[in-house]
């Protein structure tokens, strides 16, 4: 309590002098963003000129008037009170009997003519703004007339519409960080619209010159209304320093709200919700298990990444079937020029990225990424190091006509674990060889395309058909082979072992996971203060489980296999399917305040009745620097890994809540504030969320318990942006609790205080210094209760007999109270240095990093030994990761 | 921005203060017991247990902590029967027998000399029967035996094996259990003759035994027994205490191995 009241107060210090003085005069800057034609209001006329009219309209309204000042010269004097009138309603009246007449130009401008030339002296410009490198469509681009007041904004899918003065006008286009671009001499043609596409290039090309942009800049519109909607660009994600090379999630991980199990996984947990709660998509498509090596690293080659929109919750109904968060990876749209790209070597891995257009509306990306220890070591040592990963993308991006945009991408990632160790036995001549083969494969394989096409401007929609499947085989192969020479004896001995081995010792899995989604997307923008979207789904998800002989192999409390207590044999299939449809609409209320109610209604056929999820976002702007968000959400999932324990989570598997188990949901309650000036961002969130209907694994079998949850907490963020500095430091103070069995307990990732900053030093001479430091409250753990005289079962007699034999286990371990003790406090620093040489058109970027620069030696867990000779448990610490420096070298070209 | 400095070293400060301890319980009565009707007497073994997590080290002579003199009380429906110490921490039914019996529930209660009570409560499963196959049937080695047996009620999970007796991996004095299983369905399938940890063991009559096992006892064996090294920690069922007061219930069917002819 006493925390949270000094987190309010300094949450008070930090945003009393962001708020602007009262003035009864509109901010500057706001008119042209935030006014609105339909705003009502009160205005009394007393023998008013128009132009005096107008002028009080304008202050009052936002709205700006466009006219010549020949049109108003001498004329009538108005007198009339108007209340609670919109603007068009007040000018209906004025001008009922007038020679003058208006067009409303945008939400906020509106032009004044003789009301017999309207049709003939405005014409129509349509177009769109498009990212020249990428090729994707920009929203948020400002449109204007130069020498005039004429301007509007492009809409998410980068359309644009504005009714402008006839004849040749100048048009420019600007978006933060992307060159200005201005089209001389356009022609305006009363009888026929006029079509324009910009095409626009980003100022970003150095690193050293990069700049961190604002949050509402980036974040697509869909997202914009959200509390904590956050996007990442590539070089934000690249800039993070990592273990071994650059990687998506962890990356993810410094944000505020985002905490990491540990050192050795790249897992999220979101504000209090499990990894399994995230919805990660790939260009659309479900990603089930975006990782390699067991979560040391991402799938995804950031390299490929145009954006990552991240919803830390309350998110849009057109996101689904998750609990806690939306994690959506958008790829390059390919490029609008000639062959261009990124290559890199570090200790980790090589990957190359080229994107191309070999034709004016066709544009293509091809990434590849392996790791490549196991050939170094083969050449350069003449060892055999059994483990490699890699992946592969591919893109292809079609525009047929200046309406539709057509895109296919394919992702394969695949793990592979092979190892041979062989073992001789026996005497000279008489031997024989034991060989123990492990196979263990984990695939991803995505597909999607989608089709974008604009009907007219404002109203467009997007289909797409994706495909994830998630195979993975892993299996133990024992087998022994007898010298030729050996006896009679050892070969019998050798056949003995093989036939047993065959049928009892060997691991087998066969997992496999393939999700086909078909979806649309639609978007209406054409009422003035309403954007509607809707769409739907069908999903069709097969589940092939099937292991035997599983332990024996693992120690259950060091890794997750596939749930927290799975059977030795199983064999588990099923086909499940899923359709929902959704609808929200963005209803600008007035140039302040902003709502979103939406719904998403989801069926799944192997569970009982609909799920409905009522949302509403609200967006208030209090001034030009200052936004207050609001949110609450009710959100479904389907299925879920049901695994809370490990370390490490060895393939985890999800399974649906069946037999009458209830469908997993949340609630999110939301509230947030943004300020933002020039070279600060400050953010403050507040949440709570509930969890029910949780899935757990009941010890030992294939079924399930279900239980439930809550998490809350206050985030504190500040961003500055300079060009010699950017740094972000963000608190989180959270509270994330769990309820199963009976039993309330903190859990395993639940983390009082995380502390962190990252960001980047210009050190001028094209040298940048990029560091990251994170300070976070120990995770609980839960304690053991030790009993030396444990006592042991007879199967023979059912007799629990009194034993203290030292020889194995000499102690009977209970757990304790879950999670109530904690490991010590968690902090590390990262530093990445990097160095960029302009050759032409090409630039070499080598780097060198190093992962906990101080050594600080962070708990992973604790583990217990029994020393048989002094008779004494000891305590032992298994380390996070120790002091990791890495190296490599970047190109571009 | 110093406002925003000075917040953000306040706040990196107070987590720097956080108490990484939320609660530690130290020395908490530990009681194990399973009941099984077809022992001859039930046994109690009650001891204090020592929360290690906080602990770099403890010796042998810290964690042997039989509970002596205290009051052990197990009672049904029809019978309250107090339990007499035959060693230290150990109880037994000696003065009254106490009357297992499946469907039955029984609760449990100890009293140490200091005065701390812990209870647990357990109700003994259904005994299962097996259906297939009959006692002493004959089969071929390496051929599939399917074994199935009559569920029960009230069970937390199955554990099926055959029983070898006096051949266990740590200990020669204690019989082990060969293709140890743990199940919930009542079926399974054998399909040939196992090697073990303590030898090959060429044998004719292959003893299975299935125990309909309750949840307390089960949460209890699943780490015991499930053969992964250093095993799982226990849940426990004790309340204000730690351990296991569980119950379990066997049937047992002996069948016959033959070599393939010719071998």
């Amino acid at each position: 309590m006493r925390t949270a009241a000094i987190l309010l107060l300094i949450l008070g210090q930090i945003l009393v002098p962001a708020l602007p003085a009262p003035s009864g005069e509109l901010p500057a800057g706001l008119l042209k963003d935030n006014a609105s034609v339909n705003l009502k209001i009160s205005i009394t006329l007393k023998k008013a000129s128009l132009r005096e009219a107008l002028d009080q309209i304008s202050q009052l309204a936002g709205v700006k008037f466009v006219y010549d000042d020949e049109l108003l010269k001498g004329g009538d004097t108005y007198s009339a009170k108007f209340k609670n009138k919109t603007t068009i309603e007040i000018l209906d009246e004025l001008l009922k009997d007038s020679t003058v007449g208006y067009v409303v130009q945008s939400e906020n401008q509106i032009v004044l003519t003789k009301k017999s030339t309207i049709k003939k002296r405005f014409g129509l410009l349509k177009g769109r703004i498009i990212n020249a490198v990428s090729g994707d469509p920009m929203g948020d681009a400002n449109i204007e007339i130069l020498s005039t007041n004429f301007g509007t904004a492009s809409n998410p899918g980068g359309f644009f519409a504005l009714r402008v003065p006839i004849g040749r006008n100048d048009v420019r286009v600007s978006v933060i960080g992307f060159k200005e671009s201005i089209r001389r001499q356009v022609e305006i043609r009363p009888d026929k619209a006029t079509y324009l596409t910009f095409r626009m290039e980003p100022t970003i090309i150095e690193l050293a010159e990069v700049r961190v942009v604002s949050q509402r800049t980036q974040v697509p519109q869909h997202m914009a209304i959200e509390p904590t909607a956050i996007a990442i660009r590539r070089d934000k994600l690249i800039a993070i320093p990592a273990v071994g090379e650059p990687d998506l999630f962890r990356s993810l991980q410094a944000l505020p709200g985002v905490s990491a199990p540990n050192d050795l996984s790249n897992e999220l947990f979101i504000r209090g919700g499990d990894a399994d709660q995230n919805l990660i998509m790939l260009d659309g498509a479900v990603v089930y298990s975006p990782y390699h090596m067991f979560g040391l690293a991402g799938a995804f080659n950031p390299d490929i990444i145009e954006q990552v929109n991240l919803s830390l919750g309350g998110f849009s109904a057109r996101y689904g079937d998750r609990l806690s968060s939306v994690v959506d990876v958008r790829t390059l749209n390919g490029s609008n020029e000639t062959v261009s790209g990124f290559a890199n070597l570090s200790l980790l891995s090589s990957k190359f990225t080229a994107v191309g257009k070999p034709a004016p509306r066709v544009s293509w990306l091809v990434s590849g990424r392996r790791t490549y220890h196991d050939v170094a070591a083969r050449l350069f040592v003449g060892k055999r190091v059994p483990y490699y990963f890699y992946d592969l993308y591919g893109k292809l991006v079609v525009h047929p006509s200046s309406k539709d945009l057509v895109f296919l991408s394919t992702f394969f990632s695949r793990d592979l674990f092979d190892h041979i160790e062989e073992s001789r036995f026996g005497d000279a001549g008489d031997g024989y060889t034991e060989t123990v083969t492990a196979r263990f494969s984990w695939d991803n394989l995505i597909a999607s395309g989608h089709w974008m096409h604009e009907f007219s401007p404002g109203n467009e929609f997007e289909l797409q058909v994706s495909q994830s499947r998630n195979p993975s085989d892993f299996t133990i192969l024992e087998t022994f082979t007898a010298e030729p020479r050996a006896s009679e004896t050892t070969k019998e001995f050798v056949r003995q072992r093989n036939a047993l081995s065959e049928l009892s010792r060997n691991v087998d899995t066969d997992l496999n996971l393939i999700d086909r989604t078909l979806r649309l997307d639609w978007t209406l923008d054409q009422l003035r203060n309403h954007t509607l979207r809707f769409g739907g789904g069908y999903s069709s998800i097969h589940l092939n489980y099937f292991w035997e002989n599983l332990f024996g192999e693992f120690e259950q409390d060091q890794f997750i296999v596939f749930f927290d207590k799975a059977p030795t044999d199983f064999d588990y299939r099923r086909r499940l399917q899923s359709t929902y449809f959704y609808a929200e609409n963005l209803w600008r209320v007035n140039h302040r305040l902003s709502l979103r109610p939406g719904f998403r209604i989801e069926h799944r056929d192997y569970q009982n009745g609909l799920s409905f999820e009522p949302r509403l976002n609200l967006s208030y702007t209090a001034s030009s620097t200052l936004e207050l968000k609001a949110a609450y959400g009710r959100f479904t999932q389907g299925l879920a890994t049901s695994a809370e324990e490990g370390f490490i989570r060895f393939l985890p598997v999800p399974f649906p809540a069946e037999n009458d188990l209830p469908t997993g949901k949340a609630n999110h309650f939301l509230a947030g504030l943004r300020w933002q000036t020039d070279d600060w961002q400050i953010s403050g969130d507040v949440y709570y969320k509930s969890l029910d209907d949780l899935l757990k694994a009941i010890s030992g079998v294939p079924e399930f318990t279900s239980g439930h949850g809550e998490a809350y907490g206050i985030e504190l963020g500040a961003k500055k942006l300079g060009d010699r500095l950017s740094f972000e430091v963000n608190y989180a103070l959270s509270y994330t609790k769990r309820h199963f069995d009976g039993q309330d307990y903190f859990s395993r990732f639940d983390q009082r205080h995380s502390f962190n900053s990252f960001g980047r030093y210009n050190l001028g001479k094209n040298w940048m210094l990029n560091f990251r430091w994170t300070l976070a409250t120990g995770q609980p753990f839960t304690s053991r209760e030790v009993l030396f005289r444990r006592r042991a079962f007879d199967p023979l007699t059912g007799e629990w007999l009194a034993t203290n034999d030292a020889i194995e286990s000499p102690k009977a371990d209970f757990s304790s109270d879950r999670n109530t003790v904690r490991y010590p406090t968690y902090h590390r620093l990262d530093l990445g240095l990097v160095k960029r040489i302009q050759k032409r058109g090409w630039a070499i970027l080598p780097y060198i990093q190093a992962v906990n620069v101080y050594y600080r030696r962070n708990v992973l867990a604790y583990d217990w030994e029994h020393d048989r000779n002094t008779g004494t448990i000891k305590r032992k610490t298994i380390p996070q990761l120790p002091v990791l420096p890495t190296f490599g070298v970047s190109f571009e070209f | 921005m110093k406002t925003t400095a000075l917040a953000f070293l306040i706040l990196a400060l107070a987590a720097c203060s956080q108490n990484p301890i939320i609660e530690t319980n130290i020395n908490r009565l530990a009681v194990q017991a399973i009941l099984n009707p077809d022992l001859e007497n039930q046994i109690i073994s009650v001891s204090d247990a020592i929360n290690i997590a906080q602990s770099d080290g403890i010796t042998q002579p810290e964690l042997d902590n039989p509970t002596s003199g205290a009051i052990v009380i197990v009672r049904s429906s029809t019978q309250e029967v107090r339990f007499s110490e035959i060693s230290p921490g150990v109880y037994k039914d000696l003065a009254e027998k106490l009357h297992v019996a499946p469907l039955k529930t029984y609760t449990l209660e100890v009293r140490d000399p200091e005065g701390r009570i812990v209870t647990g409560r357990t109700t003994v499963p259904e005994r299962p029967h097996f259906l297939t196959p009959q006692n002493e049937s004959s089969f071929n080695e390496l051929v599939d035996v399917n074994f199935e047996w009559q569920p029960s009620e009230r069970i937390g999970f199955y554990l099926f094996g055959e029983v070898v007796p006096k051949c266990s991996r740590f200990n020669p004095e204690f019989s082990a259990f060969n293709q140890l299983r743990f199940l919930h369905e009542t079926k399974t399938v054998i399909r040939f003759r196992q090697w073990l940890d303590c030898g090959f063991v060429d044998r004719e009559v292959m003893n299975l035994r299935v125990f309909a096992v309750d949840s307390a006892a089960a949460a209890f064996v699943w780490p015991s027994l499930s053969g992964f090294g250093r095993g799982g920690q226990k849940a426990s069922n004790i309340e204000n205490g730690v351990g296991v007061f569980g119950s379990m219930v066997a049937d047992s069917v002996k069948i016959l191995i033959k070599k393939p002819v010719g071998e």
